[in-house]
């Protein structure tokens, strides 16, 4: 008879406790929310790059970025890729080679492969790849996507 | 093991816990089982949650000519959950002031002032008057049109105030007219000086009850039984029940009614109708029939007799003891303001 | 026990509250997830249409995106193609990107959204700059100096004639892509009356340079010194050295030229500029558009003439006025200023024409203009000195009043009109009567010399301040 009593009562309080505890607390996660910085939505701009047949497959295009940045566009048959021509190592200028199929920097013999992954030398070592950025394709025409200055 | 626990802690924070249990077990009439007896207990609750948004406001919130606007807005409008806080925060303001003009005529008409509860009462209409100011100052705080006007016109109306008045309101607004200045004395006054005052005034009120006890009131039904009931956890209950309550509440007005951000202020344009918070719609509607000086004397007075109000009822009763006068006095006073109020309320201008 | 039971009830009822509590703050999240983020949109604004041009152009022409960017139009949502736009027939129209589009945006366009602004200018003395073909000045440029000077001189204010480049058939000639190409007398072309080619008289962007379209810069007084300024109509100049300009530049920082509302006394009292007086706000009167609405005398002919409605043209200036002078202060400017453009007209205004008119009449000189001496050396004296006394006296400027001004019209006048009309006239008696006559009034008998008295007034004045004679 105790012993259901106190059971009964043991519910009761863990209810009454449990949902105080589970609606303030919910309550102290919205405030946690509200204090917590936001991650800035990155603002991004289209800029236009050139017409899709304006760029050579297997080859790449040096685009110049309004940051002051360039940017090379590889054609690979249908599929282009952006990728900043700025080493990740040192910051030496990586070039295309057509017949290695990579990007190579002369500064340190670092080699990324089409989508910018470091494959050799200092950038693989250290893990570092080639910044990449998004393309879009309009109609016949190609643009690269940058972050709003 | 526990028990070793709980004698570490008690060597380095030597509290006496049979004491603590004794002091919350502190007995509390009968009559307070009555929902309508927690009305004190609601203005310290909404206090506490006033404190808390308060806090929280205060992170985003920037008190400056300006930003002060912009500030409101970033809150209100992009930071997560900020529009609720900022709401929840409005119409907890909104709730204390009327909870407590509510436990202010609940006291006064049961005559709960009376010898030799006199201080409590005093502190009670000072923690009335702080949370009016509070109010204005919180108000003022948004720097939307409305308010910057509001804050104006009562710059000129602290103006009118005779001999001092010039004084006084280059004391409020930090000089001539609102500028950064009146921003940054109302934020000091909302966010540290009043509350800090309501703090100790609170704890003179609370102090001052327990030394006292709460005032005995019997009802017909329960005459002569003297029951009380322990403070911990029968009473302690309702006031959970209230409080929760209350939030629930608060959310829902929150969410129904969210507090909403008018013009940016603009001291080149005074809008058409310039209207105060609803709390001082009284002394708006005062001001607009009797004039400003009188208005202000006037009601500095009200609130002076208000404040010495156990006295003068001392007095009265000494010449006519049992008389009910101030009953009466009380609410044609309360029926005065509750006039004037609606007046200025469904008054166009 | 009872008392128990009181307990748990309230247990009870707390842990309900609770859960209720827990859905209104749920109701709270889905009310702040449905929440549109009114994260302040970054500028510009674009349609479609326009934000297509401007992906292209941020690229292929950056500085002119970027101005665009920065301007109130960006914010406005007024895009490339809101303003570029053109109907398939309208002759300039050409086809890009698929759609049609021009290169000239004229006052026409821009009185899509502000055409109260685009009527007051075209009822105004600018929109009618380039009608000045029948001109002496157009002689000049065209015929004098050459086509080239006309198009690059006088049109880059007065405006051209924007004309589209045709072949032998009629026809507009296009470039590759099919775009008309332009007279290139004609364009490349801001002049202020420049007559477009549909039918719009002026451009907006004389002032309001593209494609920022500040109202600062056109409240800048050197917007307005690209034209009005050199020899003939040295107006920058005149305010330049005027204590109107000494406050502006002093003062530029308070002058408040990016504000919305420019209206003198209230969103400024640092100086005037030129828009101040002749076009913008006071807490009487609107801005206007019409930069002779407040224009009492033409100082511009060679001899001037109070313009028609003169008086209520001349209220409106003094209310400009005495937003910073006193009545007594504004009318007693206005009679000093009266006063000197009579004392031109009478003194040598009017006797120069007169004389120039009687040796034309008289057959002593041809009808056709600039071929004499004597027509460069009138023109000096009225177009060129005679405006410089006269503007300078008119926007108190005292050295252009003066030195530039008087003082040259004066040796003009005397040292080289007079004997130049003398020598054409020396075997017309008659007219050599009418030159003697002129000469003959009061104000020109100093010619004959000045009295005694005078004299050694002279001679001890400036043997007491510089200790030597007179020279």
């Amino acid at each position: 008879m105790t012993k259901k009593i106190s059971r009964r009562k043991f519910l009761l309080n863990l209810s009454m406790w449990g949902g105080l505890m589970a609606s303030y607390g919910t309550g102290a996660l919205y405030v946690f929310r509200y204090l917590l910085p936001e991650k800035k939505a990155k603002q991004l701009r289209k800029i236009y790059v050139a017409p899709l047949n304006g760029i050579e497959s297997g080859k790449t295009l040096k685009f110049r970025l309004p940051d002051g940045n360039e940017a090379l566009i590889l054609r690979l048959g249908d599929k282009y890729t952006a990728l900043s021509n700025t080493c990740p190592h040192l910051g030496c200028k990586v070039k295309w080679r057509k017949q290695e199929s990579d990007f190579f920097c002369p500064c340190h013999n670092g080699e990324f492969n089409k989508e910018g992954v470091a494959t050799a030398g200092p950038p693989a070592t250290e893990h570092k790849d080639l910044k990449t950025y998004q393309l879009k394709t309009i109609g016949e025409s190609l643009f690269i996507e940058v972050e709003e200055a | 093991m526990f028990d070793k626990l709980t004698k570490w802690v008690l060597e380095r924070a030597p509290v006496n816990t049979e004491e603590l249990k004794h002091l919350s077990a502190e007995p509390v009439p009968n009559h307070l089982k009555r929902w309508w007896w927690c009305l004190g207990g609601t203005p310290a609750y909404l206090f506490i949650v006033q404190v808390v948004t308060g806090i929280l406001l205060a992170f985003y919130y920037v008190p400056s000519f300006d930003h002060a606007y912009d500030s409101v807005r970033y809150i209100t409008e992009e930071v997560p959950f900020g529009w609720w806080l900022r709401s929840v925060h409005k119409w907890s303001s909104i709730f204390m002031i009327m909870s407590v003009v509510l436990h202010t005529l609940r006291v006064f008409f049961t005559g709960a002032y009376r010898a030799p509860r006199e201080f409590t009462w005093m502190t009670g209409t000072l923690l009335l008057g702080v949370t009016l100011m509070l109010g204005f100052t919180g108000y003022s705080l948004v720097f939307e049109q409305l308010s910057y006007w509001g804050a104006t016109v009562a710059g000129n109306m602290a103006q009118a105030v005779p001999v001092v008045g010039e004084l006084m309101a280059r004391m409020l607004i930090g000089g001539e007219k609102i500028a950064n200045n009146t921003l940054t004395r109302f934020y000091v006054l909302h966010a540290g000086v009043l509350p800090v005052a309501m703090v100790v005034l609170i704890f003179l009120h609370i102090v001052l009850i327990r030394v006292h006890g709460v005032s005995q009131f019997e009802f017909r039904d329960e005459k002569g039984t003297g029951k009380t009931f322990p403070f911990y956890p029968d009473h302690f209950y309702t006031e959970l029940i209230m409080g929760v309550s209350l939030t629930i509440l608060l959310t829902c007005f929150a969410i129904i009614f969210p507090a909403e951000l008018g013009e940016r202020a603009n001291p080149l344009v005074t809008p058409a109708h310039i209207k105060p918070e609803w709390y001082f719609f009284f002394t708006f509607r005062w001001l607009k029939i009797t004039g400003l000086t009188f208005a202000i004397i006037s009601t500095g007075f009200f609130f002076f007799l208000m404040f010495i109000w156990p006295f003068i009822d001392a007095l009265i009763r000494k010449f006519k003891p049992k008389s009910e006068i101030s009953v009466w006095i009380g609410a044609f006073a309360f029926i005065g303001i509750l006039i004037l109020t609606i007046w200025e309320a469904v008054a166009e201008h | 026990m009872a008392s128990e039971m009181d307990l748990n009830f309230k247990r009870w009822i707390i842990a309900i509250l609770s859960l209720l509590f827990l859905v209104a703050l749920l109701v709270v999240a889905w009310v702040e997830g449905g929440k549109e983020r009114v994260i302040q949109k970054p500028k510009p604004i674009m349609s479609g249409d326009s934000s297509k041009c401007f992906d292209c152009h941020m690229q292929k022409s950056p500085v002119i995106a970027e101005q665009w960017r920065d301007s109130k139009h960006a914010q406005m949502g007024v895009g490339c193609y809101e303003c570029h736009k053109a109907g398939k027939d309208e002759v300039d129209a050409f086809l890009h990107e698929g759609k049609h589009i021009k290169t000239i945006v004229t006052p026409k366009t821009c009185a899509t959204c502000h055409s109260d602004i685009a009527e007051e200018f075209d009822s105004s003395h600018h929109s009618k700059a380039a009608q000045f073909t029948g001109s002496l000045d157009n002689v000049l440029g065209h015929f004098v100096e050459g086509p080239l000077a006309e198009a690059n001189g006088c049109w880059q204010c007065h405006g051209s004639n924007v004309a589209l480049l045709k072949d032998d058939k009629g026809d507009i000639i296009r470039d590759e892509n099919g775009k008309p190409k332009f007279d290139p007398l004609t364009w490349p072309n801001t002049g202020i009356g420049r007559v477009n080619l549909d039918g719009s008289k002026g451009s907006c962007t004389a002032c309001h340079s593209r494609h920022v379209f500040s109202k600062a810069m056109a409240r800048q007084p050197e917007t307005c010194g690209k034209c009005h300024m050199g020899p003939d109509h040295p107006q920058i100049e005149i305010y330049n050295e005027s204590k109107h300009g000494i406050a502006y530049r002093t003062q530029l920082d308070k002058m408040n030229l990016d504000s919305d509302s420019w209206i003198v006394g209230k969103d400024y009292s640092a100086a005037p500029t030129c828009a101040t007086c002749h076009m913008s706000a006071t807490p009487n009167q609107p801005t206007t558009h019409d930069v002779g609405a407040r224009i009492s005398w033409t100082l511009r002919p060679p001899v001037s003439t109070k313009l028609d409605n003169w008086e209520e043209k001349r209220n409106g200036m003094k209310d400009t006025c005495m937003q910073c002078h006193s009545p007594d202060f504004v009318n007693g400017f206005y009679k000093q200023f009266d006063d000197t453009i009579e004392l031109y007209n009478t003194k040598f205004g009017q006797p120069a024409t007169d004389i120039m008119d009687m040796l034309k009449e008289r057959k002593l000189i041809t009808r056709d203009p600039f071929n004499e001496e004597i027509e460069w050396t009138y023109f000096f004296l009225w177009h060129h000195e005679g405006r410089r006394a006269r503007m300078g006296v008119s926007m108190q400027g005292p050295d252009y009043t003066q030195w530039h001004g008087f003082f040259e019209v004066a040796h003009r006048f005397y040292f080289e009109l007079i004997p130049q009309a003398k020598e054409l006239a020396h075997n017309d008696k008659e007219a050599m009567k009418f030159i003697e006559d002129i000469l003959a009034r009061p104000e020109h008998q100093w010619m004959n010399g000045i009295s005694k008295e005078e004299q050694d007034k002279i001679y001890k004045f400036y043997m007491k301040r510089y200790g030597q004679k007179a020279n």
